[in-house]
Order: C-alpha cells, then structure tokens, then sequence
C-alpha cells in the first residue's frame, strides 16, 4: 500500500472540503404569511402592513362549518375574502395569494354519518375554489364573487382520536376533489397533535399548519398564558423524529382578555388590550396579569359583577421570537410557510417592523 | 373697473345662472310619508289591533311598520295546547316553548328545560310522546325555515326536508288526534313549501282542511301558506280567504294583496261576501278616496264587518287632507317622496284640491248619514261618532253637536269609543271659544293618566289636541295662550331650518307686544291656574327624541324654553319692523348685557351697522371689526342719527345715508337680519313670500323699501357730489332688490326654473334726470376701488 502516504495530506484538504459545502448549505424558502381571520373589509392600515412586510400570503378565514340537527353540517358564517384579493390586488397593485380556510367543529364529524362525507367534501372544495362546478358557476355568477386563482385550501379542526378516522376520510375526499383542479389541501396540526402523531393521527394532506400556540385552554382558570407558554409549549418539541408530513409553521401574534366569574369562565374578549384595562377606575390591578372588578359596572355590553376578574393575555416581542426559536425545531422541509396569526392593526400595532421582520428572518 | 375685476365678477355671475336650482337649496328636515299626519279621529277605534299597521295614523302609514299588528293566533294556540293535558300547564311556559325557545335550546337544553318550563315536563311523559313527537318536528321546522337552502346552492327538494316530510307523514298517520292531525298536515304543507313541492301542499290541504268546518286558526294558517305559494290573481284570492277567516295574519294578507289587478281577482269570487272581501282589501291598501268602493260594500252587505274600521280609515285621510297642511304647515302626504323638491303643482292645485276635499267630506257626511237613516248597520253609536267628528270638521257644529248626542245615547260603547266623545264634547266647546269650562274641559284630559284613557296611543292623542287647540287659540285671537300651550306638543309645527320649525320662529313672526306681555305675565304669575301651570313649563316639548338640555351649554337651547330675553328681544323686533324705535329700545333695555354675548346674537347681530359695502353686504370687512354694536347699540345709534339729522340740517345727508345702511343690514341682504328675524335660509326668498299678512314686513325685508326711503332722503338733502352718486346707486340698488322680490313673490311655483335677472347694473338716463354727477356715477360703477373709499368714507363718519 504505497498510496497512502502520498494520500495521507490529502485527507485534511478533503474533510476541509466536506466542511465547505455543509456551511454553504442552501437557505430554507420562507414564504412569509399572516392569518386574517376577521369577517369584513380590511383596514387601509392592514394593507399597508402587508406591502411594509412583503407579505404575499394570506389564510383568510371563508367559513365555520357546524352541526344542526336538522340539516347535518352547514355553514354558520361565512366571509367575503375574494373582496379582500381584489381590493388588494386592483387597488394597491399588490397580489396576494389568498388560501381558504375553513373551520370545522369537531361536533360536526362526531355526528356525521359516513355517507354524507363525500357530499359535504364536495360542497367545501366547492366553495373554495372559483368555478369548480356548474353549480358553484351559478352560485358566484349569482352571488357576484370576484374569482381569483387558488393553489391551496385548509382546513382547520381540532379532531380526537374519536374523529380522527371521519375526518380523515373527509381530508381524502377534499384532496381528491382539489387535486383535480391542481390545488393542494392543507390542515392545521395542533402541537399535542404534532407531539403524538401515532396516537392522533396524520391528516392525509399534502401540508399540515403547526400552530405553535393555545397552549392551553383558556377556559381554566390559571395564571399561565393560555395562548402561549414557553415552558409548556417546550414540552411538544422534545421528540426527535420529525412530523411525518411537511410542515408550514404558525406563530402566536394576538392578544386578548379572558373573563372569570367565581374562577369560571365566563368570556372571551377580543380586540382589548392591557393598557386600556391600566386606565379603567372599575378595576383593580393583580399579579399575572389579573384584574379584579371592584365595583357593578357595564361594559362592552357586559354586565361585570364585584369580584369578576379579567386575565389579560399577549404575547410581548420577546415571547414571539421565543416561539419562533421553539417553531424552527418543526421544520422539515426546505420550503415552508411561517405565518404569524392574525391580522389586526391592534395586534400587530404591539410589534416594531423591525421584530416581525426579524421573527420571519429567523428562520432563514 | 379693472378688466380682471370685471372678468371675475362677469364669471361668477354666469356660475350663478348657470348652477343647478337644487344647490341652492338649504338643506330641510326629510319627514317619513305619515309621520306628522294630523287626526283627531282615533285611529284604533274600531279595535282592530291585528290591523294596527293599516291604522291612519302619524305614527305608522300602511307598510311601515308591518310588525305592530297583534295577532290573536298566539293565544289561541296556547289555550288549544294547554287543553290537551290534563294536568294545569302554565300558559306562560307554552307560549315560552313554542315562540322564545329556539331550536337549539330545544334539542340540546333538554333536560334545563324541563327543569324550569311545566309545558315541557308534560311533553316527556312517555303518554304525550306523541306531542312531545311533533314538538321536535315543529322545531326543526324552525331551523328549517330560518335557513331554507344554508350551502345556497337552489336544489330542490332536499334529501334532509324530505327525511322529516316522511317522519310527519308518518306521525299523522299514526296519530289518532284531531289536534295533532291538524297540526302535523299543517307542518306537511309548511316542509312542502320549503322543499319546493307546491303540488304536494295542495293535496294535503285537500285531503284534511278544505272539505272541514273546522274553526280553527291553523286551517287559516295551512290557507296562508298554500296562498304565499300560490301566484297570479289566485295568490290574491285566496289571501282574501286567509283575510276573512280573521283570525291569523290579517296584516300580512293585506300586504301582500296585489290590489292594482282586482279586475282579475274579482272573477274568483263565488259569492257576494267574497267579492266584498276583495273590494274591501283593495279599500285597505288605497290611499285615495275610496267612497264607492265603500257604497258598493255597503250596498250588497250592509253589516260586512270591516265597514266601520274602512270607513274610520275614510275619516282619517279626509283629516289629514284637510287638516294636516293647514296645522303643521307640512304638504299632505299625497306629495309623495317629493318632500325635498318644491312641487309646482302642489301649490298651485293646492285651493282646488282643499275644495274638492271638502266636497268628499260632505259627500262622506252623506254617506254615513245614510247608513244612520237606514239602519242596517246596527254601530249606531258608533256611526254617530262619525257624523258628528266629520260634521265638526265641516264647520257644522250643531249638526256635530247633534250626532255626538245621539253616539252618546248608544249602547255598548267601548272605551275607547267613550273617550272619543269626551274629546269631541271637547272640540264642539271649543268652537264656542275657550273660556275657564274649556280650559277645564281641556285640562281634565290632559291630566287623564295615558293608561286610563283606554287608546292605543294616547301621547299621540294628546299632542294633537295641544296642536289643534293651539292653533285654534291663535285663530280665535287669543295668540299668547295659543302661543305657549304649542310649547307643549311634540307634533311638528313645520319645516325650519336643519330641522323642524321651532316655536320661536312661530312667534317671532306672528306675535304682537300685547301677545308677548301676555306670555310674560303668566309666566311671571304667582298663583297661576292649572293651565296656566301646563302651558307655562320651562322646556318645550318637541318633535324629536326627548332631550334633557345640559345645563352648561344652555345658550345653544337658547330658543327650546321659556327664554326671557328672547321673548324681550322679539318684542323689540316687532317695535323695529315697525318703525318704533323708541318702544324697541325701552324693551332692549330690560334685557340683561350678558344677552348679547351669547348665541347666535353673538355672531350674527354686530359689525358697523352703519357701514354697507353692497358687493359684501352678507359678511363682516374690517371695518366692522373695528365699531361692532349689539342689537340695543344699533337702536340707539339710529335714534341718535335721527336726533342728529333734525338738530343740523348740514349733517342730515350723511345720517340718513347711515340709516340707510342700517335699514339695509337688517334686510336678508343684509349681516344683521337677526334684528328683525329670528332665522335666515337661503330658500326664503322663494318660499314664503306669498303670505299676505307679512307682506308689510317682506318689502322691507327683501325688498329694502325702508332703506331706499333713507337713501332717497340722504340724496335729496345733500348738497356733496359724492354723496350724491353713492345714494343714487342705493336706491337703484334697493329697487332692484324689490323687483326681484315682487318677481319671486308673483312667479307661480311651476315657473320654478326662471331666475330674476337684472337688467342693467345703472341707469344713466335716471341718473342725469335726478341730477347726479354722471363722472363720479360711471367711476362709482366701473371702479371697486373708488366704490369702497366712499363707502368707507361715508359710513364710517362718525356721527358725534
């Protein structure tokens, strides 16, 4: 074996060479997104946002679907979005790739019977996509929908393992439909979801949407941030295989205020911030960010009583760029969306340019 | 004059002949068709409450509000449920299951339910599953019904109606109950209809409802739905079918009766009453006069039960048509949707339609003394009530006095029937004039508690009789009381300005010294009787929504209570429109200083009274800022310029020149109108010209006549060429604007398009006859410049 020693220095130039190209690994794409889940026109200010921030991508929310006794799952609220692209796109000159999103009620798959599955696929593929058949033609001639063109659709359920098996064959069935129309279907992936694949199931989808936050619920009484804490939210990312269908990531950037009454809870408010609850006279400021009502009072069409408490929740820049430190342990794939949710000009008014762009920047 | 000047002007005159009308005109307080319709008939004396939207009222006018009918079918429902068990049930918790409680608290509140509500605890007893059966179907129905088609796609049938069609088959097959039976074939109707299946609705009302003697309102209720689905002429009969049964959605029939075709509805008639039901429903949806139709009714059924609520309607519009312009100053409501725009055909056929409503009314009168003479409509009383209400409205007051006799005689008289009479027992005593009987008579119905007094709007009532006794004052003589007591009514009393008209501009321009002296005596009076005490509260009743004013902005409520100082100042107002300055200022001078300060003296009476620069006679120039006089000032600046022009004869010229002026600035033209006026609108000019009793003031007003006597005195007395020239163009200037005025006050409303155009700016040939310096004339004309140093020169003389 002479060759060996004339290889010999060649063996440092080769691990050298081996270290050069892994540094010089390609950058993931980042697709930046937000979720806009308000029924109605969007602020002047939000799209501006959207221009600032070079955002092209938006999960608008076009619908809830839940049960009725009498006439099976049926939409309960619906939002014009295609308003929303063509004011965009026509009138800022700024095109956005809208994806519906539809929410469905877990109650709706534990009541559905199997066979009307396939139906209400089809009626939801429908409504997603423009001229999808003769009678969603009708329908958006009828209607005045201003059509735009749609590469994906997603669904939002948070399934059990109870409903996983119906759900999914709803997930098949829409998939089926979009794919003949070039669309590929997604679906949000809860962490505990996301943490457990095996007991929980895989949605048979093309993508799933992480939402790396409702950490807890917010219904129970506690000191912690239900939206988002890091120590609890630590605990879905210990796995080390990775989540077994491509994955796009969603970051918690809301706020809102939970009502207690006797430690039970009482309300959701959204849309009010904890500065405003500092200057109301009727409250009394606690630790964790508790408030207590002092006195009978009305608001915001609430009759709060002495002794109800409001528990302000948000998630302040450091947290934000904390969940997304915690999110990036998700990827894998070297293509992903990172979505931050939702569009408000209140929330996202919380935030400096400079952190949103930095939390999307982070995970390049 | 400068070429630019002159382009300028030139231009700016071409825009305003060129500019729509409808710029021009201010903006008016928009009425709803029926909102201040006048009556003092009640409109719900014939009880009918499931009609309340076809009363003739202020408050609703046919479709406007089509919720305010009261069904009786409710309450007849929850006697038909209660009655099937044999337990007591508590009405309350039926009615509560069947109308407040939605489908989803139904289906998934079950068992809270049947905690709190007794009707539903009876359902779950395992003997009324069948009820409790069809109670499920019944709700479901519901959720059906509030979203027929929820993925808006229109196919039809749905497989989930169907799946519930076959369930109610089957539960009245199964159902041996004539309650249940009638109530399920209902339901098959209603899902029919929702399924769109008309074919399959018919045969189920055949088969259970239309061979049955049934009186039952669901029978009425399966005919209403089989109607609603129904189209063409048949549509409208069998609506009138619903209608005549009378006991479910009596309004909505009417409102959904096409009565324009009639002619092709009334071949489906079979019988007499049939055809008197359609009649009487296209009656119901007519606005105009109906008195044939009324006859023919009349004729072929004498006691058709709808006749005494059509010919009360009948009574109404007469009301309205004859009354509501002449109280309220609005048009009647056969202007429709033109409120906005001045309808030259209205006023013009305003004398002739006045006459030919009086004429329907006699007609009316006529008809209804008939049906009395007659007798075969046995609503005596009630008949009575008419004829002496319509007999009062003709000016016929014995013979009003005579029916209300014989209505009072009558047996069986409602309540409501009752008051009605002691109002018109009211109105008859008031023709006499209102002394102390009539003002107790007056006041024992204001001070009847709303509920005791057994109407359906008993406020309405009220205020109307406040508006009509008020007015009635005014025309008897006595405006002072007639005056205050229209502080008490929240009927409108007409269009103002960016709203309704206020009862300061009423008095402002109707009362005299001794009518404010009366107004302040009762207010100032100590003990004062019970009237006295109604008409004289502080805050004014109105039109709009209640308001409390706030204290710390009173000033801007300054003309909504009793306010002193206005009533002072429009005293004044009064001695100033007519030339007795004197009296003016003894009256100004009980008003507190502080008056002046305030809104709207303050800003709209000041400046230099006696400073007039006629190309801005509107807005104040510099040199008002520099003399600015309140209304009491200006007064004793005149007095003193009259003083001054009597004790020398050398300085005469200029002060009548300055009375001129300040003759002219209390014109429209002019920036201190609110000595004379308590409002200005850019629409006066058009508008109200044509009254006779102001025209007096209206010549000095728009047309300057006042001014240009000063001015033409200041020309004749002075001796300076200057001064010459200038009173000149005044006066040529004050004629023009009576021309204009007389011009507007002559033109008839459908010459509304013409404008008053000037024929030329000066007239040399009037001016070298009087004797004017032609030079200093043309260069007064031609040049701004030189028309504002002698303007400034001569009317900021000051006249110590």
């Amino acid at each position: 074996m002479d060759c060996l020693p004339r290889l010999t220095p060649l063996y440092p130039l080769f691990l050298l060479s081996l270290f050069a190209t892994s540094c010089h690994r390609k950058p993931p794409a980042i697709q930046k997104a937000y979720y806009y889940w308000r029924s109605g026109d969007m602020e002047t200010s939000e799209q501006q946002f959207l221009k600032q921030h070079d955002i092209h991508k938006l999960y608008a929310r076009l619908m809830d679907i839940d049960w009725n006794e009498v006439q099976g799952a049926i939409p309960v609220s619906t939002a014009r979005i295609d308003d929303i692209e063509r004011s965009l796109r026509v009138y800022d000159s700024f095109a956005v790739e809208m994806v519906p999103v539809v929410f469905i009620t877990n109650r709706s798959f534990e009541k559905i019977a199997a066979t009307e599955i396939p139906l209400l696929a089809k009626r939801l593929v429908r409504r997603c996509l423009p001229a999808f058949d003769e009678t969603d033609k009708q329908y958006e001639k009828s209607r005045h929908i201003n059509t735009f063109s749609v590469k994906e659709i997603q669904f939002d359920c948070d399934w059990t393992t109870k409903t996983a098996a119906t759900y999914f064959q709803f997930l098949k069935e829409a998939r089926a439909l979009a794919a003949s129309k070039g669309v590929i279907v997604s679906a949000t992936i809860r962490l505990h979801q996301f943490k457990y694949p095996d007991k929980t199931g895989i949605p048979p989808v093309d993508r799933g949407m992480l939402m790396a936050y409702n950490i807890s619920n917010p219904r129970q009484y506690s000191t912690t941030n239900s939206i988002y804490d890091q120590q609890k939210a630590e605990a879905y990312f210990t796995g080390k295989k990775k989540y077994p269908l491509p994955l796009d990531l969603a970051l918690p950037a809301w706020s809102w205020c939970l009502i207690y009454r006797n430690k039970e809870f009482y309300q959701i408010e959204n849309g009010l911030m904890e500065k405003e609850l500092d200057q109301l006279a009727f409250l009394k400021k606690g630790p964790d960010h508790f408030y207590t009502v002092i006195t009978d009072t009305v608001f915001h069409g609430l009759f709060l009583r002495n002794g109800d408490e409001i528990k302000s929740e948000s998630i302040p820049p450091a947290t934000l760029q904390n969940a997304a430190r915690l999110a990036r342990k998700a990827v894998n794939t070297d293509s992903f969306t990172v979505s931050l949710f939702e569009l408000s000009q209140s929330e996202f008014n919380q935030y400096t340019h400079e952190t949103i762009d930095q939390v999307y920047d982070s995970f390049r | 004059m400068k070429l630019l000047i002159k382009c300028t002007i030139l231009s700016a005159s071409l825009l305003t002949i060129v500019l729509p009308k409808k710029t021009a005109i201010a903006c008016g307080v928009y009425v709803l068709p029926g909102e201040y319709r006048f009556w003092l008939l009640q409109p719900d004396l014939t009880n009918q409450a499931d009609l309340t939207p076809f009363f003739f009222s202020s408050t609703w006018l046919y479709k406007q509000n089509q919720y305010a009918a009261v069904e009786k079918w409710p309450e007849l429902n929850v006697k038909e449920w209660a009655s099937q068990f044999r337990e007591k049930i508590r009405p309350k918790d039926i009615d509560e299951l069947l109308m407040v409680i939605g489908p989803d608290d139904f289906f998934y509140n079950n068992q809270h339910l049947a905690d709190t509500n007794s009707f539903m605890r009876a359902l779950l007893k395992p003997q009324n599953h069948q009820l409790y059966q069809y109670m499920t179907i019944s709700k479901r129905l519901e959720r059906i019904a509030a979203q027929t088609d929820p993925w808006e796609e229109d196919e039809f049938p749905v497989t989930g109606v169907q799946a519930l069609i076959d369930s109610t088959r089957a539960l009245y097959h199964a159902s041996r109950s004539k309650f249940l039976k009638q109530r399920t074939a209902y339901q098959l109707i209603r899902l029919s209809f929702f399924n769109k299946q008309p074919e399959k609705m018919d045969s189920v009302y055949n088969a259970v409802f239309a061979k049955s003697n049934t009186n039952t309102w669901v029978k009425s209720a399966a005919l209403y739905q089989i109607a609603f689905s129904s189209t063409g002429p048949k549509r409208d009969y069998l609506f009138s079918k619903v209608f005549d049964r009378g006991d479910y959605n009596r309004t909505a029939c009417l409102i959904h009766f096409n009565s324009p075709r009639l002619d092709s509805i009334l071949p489906f008639a079979k019988t007499l009453h049939e055809r008197n039901v359609l009649l009487a429903m296209k009656t119901f949806n007519y606005p105009g006069r109906s008195i044939q139709l009324l006859k023919k009714i009349y004729r072929s059924e004498p006691t058709y039960k709808d006749l005494p609520f059509l010919l009360l309607r009948e009574i109404n519009k007469v009301e309205d048509w004859l009354m509501t312009p002449k109280l309220t100053e609005f048009k009647e409501p056969a202007v429709y949707q033109s409120e906005r725009e001045e309808s030259g055909s209205y006023l013009d056929n305003a004398r002739i339609n006045y006459r030919n409503d009086k004429l329907y009314a006699r007609q009316l009168y006529g008809f209804i003394n008939q049906m009395i003479d007659e007798g075969k409509n046995r609503k005596t009383g009630l008949l009575n009530l008419y004829a002496a209400h319509l007999s009062l409205l003709l000016g016929n007051i014995e013979l009003s006095s005579r029916h209300l006799d014989q209505a009072a005689q009558a047996n069986g008289l409602s309540k409501k029937e009752r008051m009605q009479i002691r109002i018109e027992q009211f109105l008859l005593q008031l023709e006499k004039g209102f002394d102390l009987n009539t003002e107790n008579a007056f006041m024992r119905i204001m001070q009847t508690p709303d509920e005791k007094m057994g109407l359906y709007d008993p406020s309405i009532m009220k205020n109307q009789l406040i508006l009509y006794t008020g007015k009635k004052l005014i025309r008897q003589g006595q405006k002072g009381k007639g005056l205050m007591l229209l502080s008490r009514t929240n009927r409108a009393l007409g269009e103002g300005i960016f709203g309704y008209k206020k009862l300061f501009e009423i008095i402002g321009n109707i009362a005299e010294p001794k009518d404010y002296d009366l107004i302040l005596r009762i207010l100032d009076k100590k003990n004062k009787r019970p009237f006295e005490r109604f008409i004289s509260q502080r805050n004014f009743a109105l039109p709009n929504e209640p308001y409390e004013p706030d204290p710390s902005r009173q000033s801007e409520y300054y003309n909504l209570y009793w306010n002193r100082s206005l009533l002072l100042d429009n005293k004044a107002s009064w001695y100033i429109r007519n030339y007795q300055l004197r009296e003016a200022l003894a009256v100004l001078k009980q008003i507190p200083d502080h008056y002046w300060s305030e809104w709207p003296q303050d800003p709209y009476v000041g400046g230099n009274p006696f400073f007039l620069n006629i190309h801005h006679s509107h807005t104040w120039l510099k040199e008002d800022y520099a003399r600015s006089l309140n209304k009491r000032q200006v007064i004793e600046g005149m007095l003193q310029l009259q003083e001054l022009a009597r004790k020398e004869p050398s300085k005469a010229a200029i002060c009548y020149y300055q009375l001129g002026n300040a003759w002219f600035n209390m014109t429209w033209h002019g920036k201190n109108w609110l000595m004379v006026q308590q409002k200005w609108d850019n629409e006066d000019r058009y508008r109200e010209l044509s009254d006779p009793a102001r025209f007096h003031f209206f010549k000095d007003y728009y047309g300057c006549e006042q001014a240009r006597k000063q001015y033409q005195r200041a020309l004749q007395l002075t001796r300076d060429k200057k001064l010459a020239a200038l009173c000149f163009l005044m006066t040529e200037e004050c004629r023009d604007k009576m021309k204009e005025f007389l011009f507007y006050r002559k033109r008839k409303m459908s010459d509304w398009e013409g404008f008053y155009t000037r024929k030329s700016r000066f007239n040399k040939r009037l001016a070298k006859q009087q004797g004017i310096d032609q030079d200093y004339y043309t260069a007064l004309v031609e040049e701004c410049e030189l028309y504002q140093s002698f303007v400034k020169q001569y009317g900021t003389w000051k006249n110590e």
